[in-house]
């Protein structure tokens, strides 16, 4: 699990491999200002640890079936003793973990 | 006449850029109105944000909330929000398949008001990047009481491609 401080060296390095980078400011397109720069690595660095620390939520949002087709499981689990909605909760938690 | 639209700048993207400013917000109206159309991203999976322009700086206190919901084709809706971010999202994640494209209008209010917070209200709609069509309806409120002159869209990580359209309105008193 990397560190803030070493995201915004990862950061930096592909920002400055990815240079130049533009912005678009009344239909002209210019290159970043030194502060865009610095800013672009930060928002990068800030980037990275959400995802690093919190994409897992979104990923299981994703993952996780309907409302409506987890009461269908839970019915059919009922109605024939089957163990389908823990084992589908389960595999999404499994396949997207909380970092430790 | 009052509430017309008066069209005070209009960008298209002729060559991928990390971000489009849209200026000249002032007191003049109350109320301003971004469309966008036929918005798409360069990088798989991601986001375009918006940030509060001074005088072409963005702002990037860590003072943007949002709330609103996610309109899924797919599957249940769902509540979003965030507080003390250092920029508005609203969940528009675009992919690079032909048909993942957005569209938007964002209605800005009190940015020429130094004395009052900004904030917007966003509805959207747009094919994801899993091409599941979605929606956005929420709204957001950077909590600094100072004038914005400007609005800055840009890609979380990549750039906002060719033929993407910002039209900044200003609504007439």
């Amino acid at each position: 699990m990397a560190t803030l401080e070493e995201l915004q060296v990862e950061a930096a390095a592909e920002i400055e491999a990815a240079k130049p980078l533009f912005k678009q400011v009344n239909n002209e397109r210019l290159e970043f200002s030194s502060a865009d720069y610095d800013q672009a690595v930060t928002d990068l660095a800030n980037s990275k640890w959400n995802e690093q620390q919190f994409g897992y939520i979104q990923a299981r949002q994703e993952g996780y079936g309907s409302i409506a087709d987890q009461l269908d499981m839970q019915y059919w689990d009922k109605v024939n003793g089957t163990n389908l909605w823990q084992e589908h909760i389960a595999q999404v938690k499994s396949d997207n973990p909380k970092p430790a | 006449m009052s509430g017309s639209l008066v069209k005070l700048d209009e960008q298209i993207v002729s060559t991928p850029v990390s971000s489009v400013n849209l200026t000249g917000m002032t007191s003049d109206y109350d109320v301003y109105v971004v469309q966008g159309n036929n918005i798409s991203l360069d990088t798989d999976a991601d986001l375009l944000c918006i940030r509060t322009l001074i005088d072409g700086t963005q702002q990037t206190a860590s003072s943007y909330d949002k709330a609103g919901m996610l309109l899924k084709a797919n599957t249940t809706f769902q509540d979003i929000h965030g507080t003390n971010a250092d920029f508005w999202y609203l969940d528009m994640i675009l992919g690079t398949a032909t048909q993942e494209i957005g569209n938007f209008t964002t209605y800005c209010f009190n940015f020429g008001n130094s004395s009052e917070y900004s904030f917007i209200t966003m509805e959207s709609t747009f094919r994801n990047t899993h091409s599941v069509l979605q929606g956005i309806a929420g709204g957001g409120i950077y909590k600094v009481a100072e004038a914005h002159n400007g609005i800055k869209y840009y890609a979380y990580t990549g750039n906002i491609d060719t033929n993407s359209r910002f039209v900044l309105y200003g609504l007439k008193k």
